[in-house]
């Protein structure tokens, strides 16, 4: 075959297999479940976790499988592999029909909203590739500097995927970690790490914001608030990084802020709404009665800042209640965002293990 | 299994980021001293933390690895957690109370150049005798080479009669004052 012949006809094979991902994306993104019972969305998620072991060999199978107690549980972080190093099935060593049936997982344990937050960072995580961010290999062994891009993200099962007794989902990478923890008609979602870098970039012409809705909704609050509820909201320090990121489970600091009980019912719905934006990336038949298990302890619940309160500046905020930790940390600027989400009383379904 | 096909979404989907963000910003020539102070009835256990980015991280393990072996000796480690405490003071109310080593975690040196290992330091400051009443915490950490940044927070009292009821901090989390009460 010519080589330019050749050339084309491999062109046009990379498209098509390109094409088949995006349309396998798209599919996901265009259905997502609609709320169900909790039990039903166990069932579901755990039909489509084992809809991903029947496309695997027992090499895929062994490589994804993790027991539920042990070091894979903490193997999760906001940096890039191989600086930090993942375990588990590589997106980029997937077919296509493998990386579907993920994308489809992934949809149907996420809510609509949490699902196109997940592909809105990792398609962050392909804008820093495509913008000279990472030119390591990544990967168990990778050599060079980190790797970026919507190849280098991780799923793991810990834990056998069951409808009645307790496992896990993992999926995560750069920016970007999801521990869901499922058992029963029980499920948790914490800790878990959304983060974003760059905070903005464009897709075909569309500005795309992984965490701008938090960001936003977090200045509307604090611009909300008067004098005398700022000077208890915002803090006279400077928040260098999260302080329960990734490593520091188990511990929970002394709330500072404003207490949720001396807002206004319109600020504690705007509290609410900015909390829902991490609650609510769990599918919505488990964010429902997490969101009203938060709401119950909302008089408890602290709202803490540091920084200016201009949108469009960077600054931290925290989220601190009973059973919810949430912190907002921008990375020396307003392009490079972490954030976390903690349950103090139920990271890793601490409580559902105890059920 | 098989090779990934990100760079062929590439070429379908453009992706341009507004802002010109290029390589990664992690933290990488900073060095994190992050502080717990874990209030009780005896005292006060603190937990540093230190993370040393990738680009101080060299740096760091040379302050450790004083002979330069490449290996962080027992004798290096416990030099270099020593000099680290050398640089805390911890008050209780008005009197300086000593510091003790308790535990001190170090990573291999490869982890550590990783730029994201921590070397962990727990210390004991144990007052003769914490009264039932008002008290307060006073830390300060001294120690800022390599470009250290601090975080500095209290821990929720685990026992029900310690209770904090204020908090100072430095402006750059470097020393942090805890007002707190200790009930009979």
């Amino acid at each position: 075959m010519h080589t330019s012949t050749r050339f084309v006809s491999v062109l046009a094979a990379l498209v098509a297999a390109a094409v088949m991902t995006g349309l396998a994306q798209q599919a996901a993104r265009s259905t997502p479940p609609a709320a169900a019972a909790p039990a039903d969305a166990t069932a579901r998620i755990v039909a489509a976790a084992q809809a991903v072991l029947a496309t695997l060999d027992d090499a895929g199978r062994a490589t994804v499988q993790f027991p539920l107690e042990g070091p894979q549980t903490t193997r999760w972080s906001n940096l890039p592999s191989p600086m930090f190093e993942r375990r588990g099935l590589r997106l980029a060593d997937l077919t296509e029909p493998q990386r579907a049936a993920v994308m489809k997982l992934l949809a149907s344990a996420l809510s609509r909203d949490g699902y196109q937050k997940v592909l809105n960072i990792m398609d962050g995580d392909e804008a820093l590739r495509l913008g000279g961010g990472g030119r390591g290999r990544g990967g168990p062994g990778g050599r060079g500097g980190p790797a970026f891009g919507r190849d280098q993200y991780y799923l793991a099962f810990l834990g056998t995927p069951s409808t009645t007794q307790p496992w896990r989902l993992q999926y995560g990478g750069h920016h970007l970690a999801i521990n869901l923890t499922l058992g029963g008609s029980q499920a948790s979602m914490t800790p878990s790490l959304p983060a974003a870098q760059p905070a903005s970039f464009t897709v075909e012409g569309r500005t795309v914001r992984p965490l701008g809705d938090e960001n936003d909704k977090a200045f509307a609050l604090v611009n909300a608030l008067d004098g005398t509820q700022r000077g208890q909201a915002i803090l006279n320090y400077r928040v260098a990084d999260l302080v329960l990121g990734p490593g520091q489970d188990g511990r929970t600091i002394q709330p500072e802020g404003l207490r949720a009980s001396s807002m206004a019912p319109a600020q504690q719905a705007m509290l609410l709404g900015l909390i829902e934006e991490w609650a609510g990336i769990m599918t919505e038949a488990y964010a429902g009665p997490r969101m009203a298990e938060i709401t119950s302890n909302l008089p408890q619940t602290w709202f803490a800042w540091s920084g200016p309160t201009t949108n469009g500046s960077a600054a931290y905020f925290r989220v601190q209640g009973p059973t919810i930790v949430i912190e907002y940390a921008p990375q020396g600027g307003v392009d490079h965002i972490h954030t976390i989400y903690r349950d103090p009383t139920n990271d890793y379904g601490a409580k559902l293990a105890r059920r | 299994m098989r090779g990934g096909s990100a760079a062929l979404l590439g070429i379908l989907v453009a992706l341009l980021p507004t802002s010109g963000t290029g390589v990664s910003a992690h933290r990488l020539d900073e060095y994190l001293h992050a502080a717990r102070l874990a209030i009780g009835p005896a005292g006060v256990r603190l937990e540093l933390s230190l993370t040393p980015g990738i680009a101080v991280a060299d740096a760091v393990i040379r302050d450790i690895d004083t002979d330069r072996d490449a290996v962080l000796s027992q004798a290096e480690r416990r030099a270099y957690a020593q000099r680290l405490l050398s640089g805390l003071s911890l008050r209780i109310d008005d009197g300086a109370v000593p510091l003790q080593l308790a535990v001190a975690d170090f990573p291999a040196v490869a982890t550590l150049r990783g730029g994201d290992a921590a070397i962990v330091l727990r210390i004991d400051a144990r007052p003769p005798h914490l009264t039932a009443g008002a008290h307060r915490v006073s830390f300060r950490n001294g120690n800022a080479t390599h470009g250290a940044v601090y975080l500095a927070n209290a821990l929720l009292p685990e026992d029900r009669r310690i209770a904090i009821t204020g908090m100072q901090h430095a402006m750059d989390q470097s020393g942090l004052i805890v007002a707190f009460t200790v009930r009979p």
